[in-house]
């Protein structure tokens, strides 16, 4: 009986035995076994969005011609805009460096700007990720901020060699300082729960006493350019609820986040320019 | 343990792996996700010598660990918990039956995604909604997706044993 009993038992000690030597395996070599481990999926990964572009790229081809006509003509008119933008910002950054000299102020280029696109994008309650397709070889640094045309993205949790993993300001676990548009008070901004079949949400804290914000007369958050990951000024999100808090000193509230943050496919991430990392292999999008 | 069988049962896994990941880029616009750790266990737990599906499903367990923030370990110590507790009943539990084995995926899944709200839960009542929307939208996929997967994965086991046969015969 006491071998049958044995028998019974010998799963969970085998399973015992494996995590008890798991538990005292040094750490360097779980590192590598995770770093070779998601080396290992990094190809199924990079493969599925190269599939999936692909995908796009013969629906988009299933497209008549008239169709490919006008989308032309409202490009030209965009691009017009925009080359009229474009001769108004090289005025305007010959301003500065004009004045820069004048001054002997520091450069304000502090980053450089590289254009990745989303491979995986991984939204859970627990985490909000995405996998971009650019990595170590193409310069990117731990801890980069990323942006997109909607404003602040997140930052750079981990940098493999092709591809590099980007923790979302959605994500609970992540805490920053912003500020209301045209204030200079920092407030704590705080991922919060993602409902499902709704846009992205987070919380902030510490908020002044004087401002007021509810949702017909939202307050615009930015980043602060404390802490020295972002650059200040890049849209957050939008402060629609505010109620004083539980210590009666300050208030909090919910911030409505870019509902574009759920459908990434191309991110921009800030390189920056005094980072000791070697030079980009490649520098192709 | 063979490593031939060992690599046959872990191909459907890293296919599935895929599969979930795919899944769950689409779902994200919609905010859900999709948790598959059940498809990962049930099937080589109920069919599978103890060694080399333990071996597989910890595999499997340390790929979803390397592509997720949490501890480096944590899928494989529940999916290997999970696994050893089926492998433990599995006698009581009709291997053929489509339905038995789906119910079986089903169970398990349910069971580890608790676990990992128990772990990983961000605090706060704000989140059970999401959480409930996750766990509905996950057992929902894991039922349609367990009978193909068992499939894939039988056909796999076949094809281990016909190599096996063939390679036994030729020895002797």
């Amino acid at each position: 009986m006491p071998s049958r009993r044995f028998d019974q038992a010998r799963p969970f000690l085998t399973l015992g035995i494996l995590v008890a030597v798991w538990l005292i395996l040094p750490g360097a070599v779980k590192s590598f076994l995770r770093a070779s481990f998601f080396e290992l999926t990094a190809p199924v990964t990079l493969a599925a969005s190269k599939v999936r572009d692909l995908q796009d790229f013969w629906a988009l081809r299933s497209h008549s011609k008239t169709e490919l006509i006008e989308a032309g003509r409202d490009q030209a008119r965009i691009n017009a805009s925009y080359e009229v933008a474009v001769q108004q910002t090289a005025e305007l950054k010959a301003e500065i460096a004009r004045l820069e000299t004048l001054l002997r102020l520091p450069s304000r280029d502090q980053y450089r700007l590289e254009h990745a696109r989303v491979a995986r994008r991984d939204f859970s309650a627990w985490w909000q990720r995405i996998v971009i397709r650019k990595g170590r070889d193409h310069g990117i640094p731990v801890g980069a901020p990323v942006v997109f045309s909607g404003g602040v993205v997140g930052r750079v949790a981990e940098v493999h060699a092709m591809i590099a993993v980007v923790e979302l300001i959605t994500s609970p676990g992540v805490r920053l300082a912003g500020v209301v548009e045209g204030d200079s008070r920092p407030i704590s901004f705080q991922g919060g729960s993602n409902p499902a079949f709704a846009p992205p949400t987070g919380i902030v804290e510490l908020m002044p006493l004087d401002i007021i914000a509810s949702p017909t007369s939202p307050k615009r958050l930015v980043t602060s350019g404390y802490g020295g990951v972002f650059p200040p000024g890049l849209t957050l999100g939008t402060i629609v609820r505010a109620e004083l808090g539980s210590d009666g000193l300050h208030k909090s509230g919910e911030v409505r986040l870019d509902e574009r943050l759920g459908s990434l496919t191309e991110v921009t991430v800030l390189v920056p320019l005094d980072v000791d990392a070697p030079a980009p292999v490649r520098s192709s999008p | 343990m063979n490593l031939r069988r060992l690599a046959l049962l872990c191909a459907p896994l890293l296919l599935l792996w895929a599969i979930q990941t795919e899944v769950n880029h689409l779902l994200s616009s919609r905010q859900l996700f999709f948790f598959a750790g059940g498809l990962y266990v049930a099937f080589i737990a109920l069919t599978q010598p103890f060694g080399a599906g333990l071996a597989a499903v910890l595999i499997a367990g340390l790929a979803c660990d390397a592509n997720a923030p949490v501890a480096f370990g944590t899928h494989a110590a529940l999916f290997g918990f999970a696994h050893n507790i089926i492998h433990r009943m599995r006698d009581r539990i009709p291997k053929e039956d489509a339905v038995a084995g789906t119910l079986l995926a089903l169970f398990t899944n349910f069971g580890l995604f608790l676990v990992f709200v128990a772990i990983l839960s961000p605090g706060g009542a704000a989140h059970l909604p999401r959480l409930a929307a996750d766990l509905v939208c996950s057992q929902v996929l894991v039922a349609l997706a367990a009978p193909w997967f068992a499939a894939l994965q039988s056909r796999c086991i076949d094809l281990v044993e016909t190599a096996l046969a063939l390679r036994a015969e030729r020895l002797r």
